[in-house]
């Protein structure tokens, strides 16, 4: 018997917008069903009706027959907590259950010690990164050993060491026959464990096998091998090692493989923080760190959850005042920031209307929305918004308009704390070549990211953050050392070795 | 020998401790309170906790200052303006008033830092259980809703949305922009977690309290020395109770050295 059965279910919310159209799917013991669209699809909609106490309201039609042992995990991490202490949150969904007070207490020692997060344990959750959040919240739910698990782009904030702990806990939890509905647009990692896909692509929704995914045409967020094996006609996994490193020489052209470089500029810097300390309490956070960012300069800022990244920008924004060390602005220059969460950046009800706010209290023309959307295409989608309240948009479509708004501005030092999390990949893409295009006229960027394909595109240069203390890559260097790139990661899936990895790299990269 | 600390002790009995501690405030006199607000000042300085009086500076201070202007009762007459007598007694009474609301801050907040709400649900979760977490939820989002405000202005500020305002009206004006769009945030934000509240089942009849708090001898000693020192407030000699109220309100500092705060 299946744990999800669906049949032709539509749904439309109040306001007339059919998000989902005659939809049809079912799931079995320990499958994983993987939504992939772009964003505002409709993803996390299906997520929300297949939970009837939390569907959202509008038209429902058709069927949807959810078996009742299920768990969802929202998009926002930080909605998900209810207490203070990580402890009694973790618990929180146990006790409600009314297990044994002894079974909850294993559990939550089992969850504690599989996650590697025994040290959130104690700690006030007001004070756990984004990325510590979303895994307690994961750990929480899985106490309850669920059937059916609903996810919604749980990877978003996971470095990449979260990441893999986290996948590696997802693949246990379908071995134990939990099914998966995980809605995500970093599917590169997932495709491996998911056994049906689910494409939103131009209003329609399409069921897909991985066996079945050669011939799908383009997808959004369609995996970096699929589109490998798309173009090359053949299951890269039957590359023998010669074979994969020949075919990117012989078909090259075809693939359309550009060389992407990305030299650091030789420009005066703009900002320059030495010797930087910062502590929370007695937790020291940042310890002797230097950075410099140059104009025109590219600069990514990784590093594990929790490593003190969206610390470092409240401290060059103002937010803070280092302990020790000093952070300078080189003048005229001025800085635009970001948060983590984009949501913060909006005062008006209307988008139309916040736009307009923010150009009168800079005392900028409103012509500027429109040359804006001129100049830059890939906002467009964002016109048909205008009259919407930011608060209804999707988690993708409100972080667009928050750099859009950033642009309006025209600052030209940009702090942006993971602007790529909920967006699709082809506005990934989109994002990442207005970024070059404003760095080739000046601006200078320093971007959070935990997306290696974001980065890969975009950085000129990576600074690892790690104990308090900063490491310089190249992207290259960053990619090989800490995270492969998912071309990469493909080539390796067939089995090759690493000096045929870097020929490849060589011939890809020019 | 490590001494007792108040963190240390069972919920119920810091709870009866806290509800003498407050009735104490509401039965004292000027010296009383005086007296009061010192020690639980002194408490403060010593869990860390000294800042949170700044709230109730502004009301205790407009309290003070409107009293005696408002009231003309007594008999101690120090001036008289405008026809109206300023008396001692009006101003002994703002002073009061000042000092109860002073006190009552210190308590819930210094106090309260110590009890947690994890004892405070284990107390009333039992009997309120949609109560008591409504009430821990508060405490936490108090926190939150500061932050996500401070937060919310520190955005639009490193945004230029200040940097042409330049009188008191502009800023005005802004700031309450910057306030309602805070309030419209916090409002949504309150349904995804009212969401997540009932993903995680808290609309189930059945639930577990983890209980993981034991009577020790320390807590019925505790009791009952506190609440014989309570009894001795309400004798009628003056120094007797005056006595009493320091001794009470000592306790804390006697045993707040390494204190650990929620």
């Amino acid at each position: 018997m299946s744990l999800v059965d669906v049949k032709h279910f539509s749904f439309t919310y109040p306001n007339g917008k059919k998000v989902i159209d005659n939809l049809s799917f079912s799931l079995e013991k320990g499958e994983m069903l993987l939504l992939c669209g772009n964003n505002g699809c409709g993803k996390s909609t299906l997520l929300r009706s297949l939970k009837p106490d939390i569907a959202p309201k509008g038209t429902r039609e058709g069927d949807t027959d959810v078996c009742q042992n299920s768990q969802i995990l929202f998009q926002d991490c930080d909605n998900n907590i209810i207490f203070r202490s990580a402890y009694e949150d973790l618990i929180f969904p146990a006790c409600n259950s009314g297990m044994p007070e002894e079974t909850i207490r294993q559990k939550a020692a089992q969850v504690l010690s599989l996650f590697s997060i025994e040290h959130l344990k104690d700690r006030d959750t007001s004070t756990l990164s984004g990325g510590e959040k979303q895994m307690l919240s994961l750990a929480a739910i899985l106490m309850l050993e669920p059937d059916l698990l609903l996810l919604d782009e749980p990877l978003a904030q996971l470095d990449e060491q979260a990441k893999a702990a986290f996948l590696e806990k997802l693949t246990l939890v379908q071995a134990n026959g939990t099914a998966i509905i995980i809605a995500e647009h970093n599917t590169d990692d997932l495709l491996e464990h998911a056994q049906k896909l689910l494409i939103f692509h131009n209003g329609k929704n399409t069921l897909y096998t991985k066996d079945m995914l050669q011939t799908a045409g383009a997808f959004p967020n369609m995996p970096a091998y699929v589109a490998l094996e798309q173009k090359l006609k053949m299951p890269v996994k039957t590359f023998t090692k010669q074979e994969a490193v020949n075919n990117l020489r012989t078909r090259r052209a075809r693939i359309g493989i550009t060389p992407l470089t990305h030299n650091a500029p030789e420009t005066p810097p703009v900002l320059t923080c030495r010797q930087v300390a910062f502590s929370y309490g007695d937790t020291p956070v940042l310890e002797n760190l230097s950075l410099q960012l140059r104009q025109g300069e590219i600069a990514f800022l990784t590093g594990a959850n929790g490593a003190g990244k969206t610390t470092l920008l409240s401290l060059i924004c103002g937010f803070c005042t280092p302990h020790s060390g000093d952070i300078r602005l080189e003048q005229k220059h001025r800085i635009g920031y970001l948060a983590q969460n984009p949501v913060y950046s909006f005062l008006k009800d209307t988008l139309i209307g916040d736009f307009r706010f923010l150009l009168k209290q800079n005392r900028l023309p409103e012509s500027k929305i429109e040359e804006l959307f001129a100049r830059y295409p890939v906002f467009a989608d964002l016109q048909e918004l205008l009259e919407q309240n930011p608060l209804d948009l999707s988690g993708g479509e409100r972080a667009k308009a928050a750099v859009f708004k950033l642009l309006l501005i025209g600052k030209d030092v940009l702090l942006l704390d993971e602007p790529e999390k909920h967006l699709d990949s082809k506005s990934m893409e989109e994002l990442s070549g207005i970024f070059r295009e404003l760095a080739s006229q000046g601006v200078s960027f320093l971007i959070v990211s935990h997306s290696p394909a974001f980065l890969y595109r975009t950085a000129h240069c990576v600074h690892f953050l790690s104990e308090g203390r900063i490491s310089a890559y190249t992207p290259q260097a960053y990619c090989t050392t800490h995270c492969p790139t998912p071309l990469y990661r493909a080539i390796r899936s067939a089995d090759v070795e690493l000096s045929d990895i870097e020929e490849a790299e060589v011939i890809e990269h020019g | 020998m490590k001494h007792l600390q108040l963190s240390q002790l069972h919920p119920v009995t810091f709870l009866v401790f806290f509800t003498e501690i407050l009735i104490t405030c509401f039965t004292g006199e000027i010296a009383g309170l005086a007296v009061m607000f010192v020690c639980l000042m002194l408490y403060a300085i010593l869990v860390k906790k000294a800042k949170s009086v700044i709230w109730a500076l502004p009301l205790a201070a407009f309290i003070l200052i409107l009293n005696p202007i408002f009231y003309h009762g007594g008999e101690t007459v120090i001036f008289t303006l405008w026809g109206c007598n300023f008396t001692w007694e009006a101003v002994e009474n703002g002073i009061c008033s000042a000092l109860l609301i002073l006190c009552t801050m210190l308590i819930f907040t210094v106090l309260g830092a110590v009890l947690g709400e994890e004892k405070f649900l284990y107390v009333f979760g039992r009997f309120f259980p949609k109560l008591a977490l409504m009430i821990s939820m508060i405490f936490r989002h108090f926190d939150l809703l500061g932050k996500a405000y401070e937060q919310t202005k520190n955005m639009a500020k490193i945004n230029g949305i200040y940097e042409n305002d330049s009188t008191l009206w502009q800023k005005l004006k802004t700031n309450a922009v910057i306030f309602e769009a805070f309030t419209a945030t916090a409002l949504e934000g309150s349904i995804d977690t009212a969401l997540s509240l009932s993903a995680k089942g808290y609309y189930s009849k059945q639930k577990t309290i983890i209980k993981s708090y034991r009577f020790r001898a320390a807590d019925f000693i505790f009791m009952a020395v506190v609440t014989a020192v309570f009894a001795c407030i309400f004798i009628k000699n003056p120094a007797v109770s005056l006595t009493a109220t320091a001794v009470l309100f000592l306790i804390p500092i006697i045993f707040g050295r390494g204190e650990k705060t929620a």
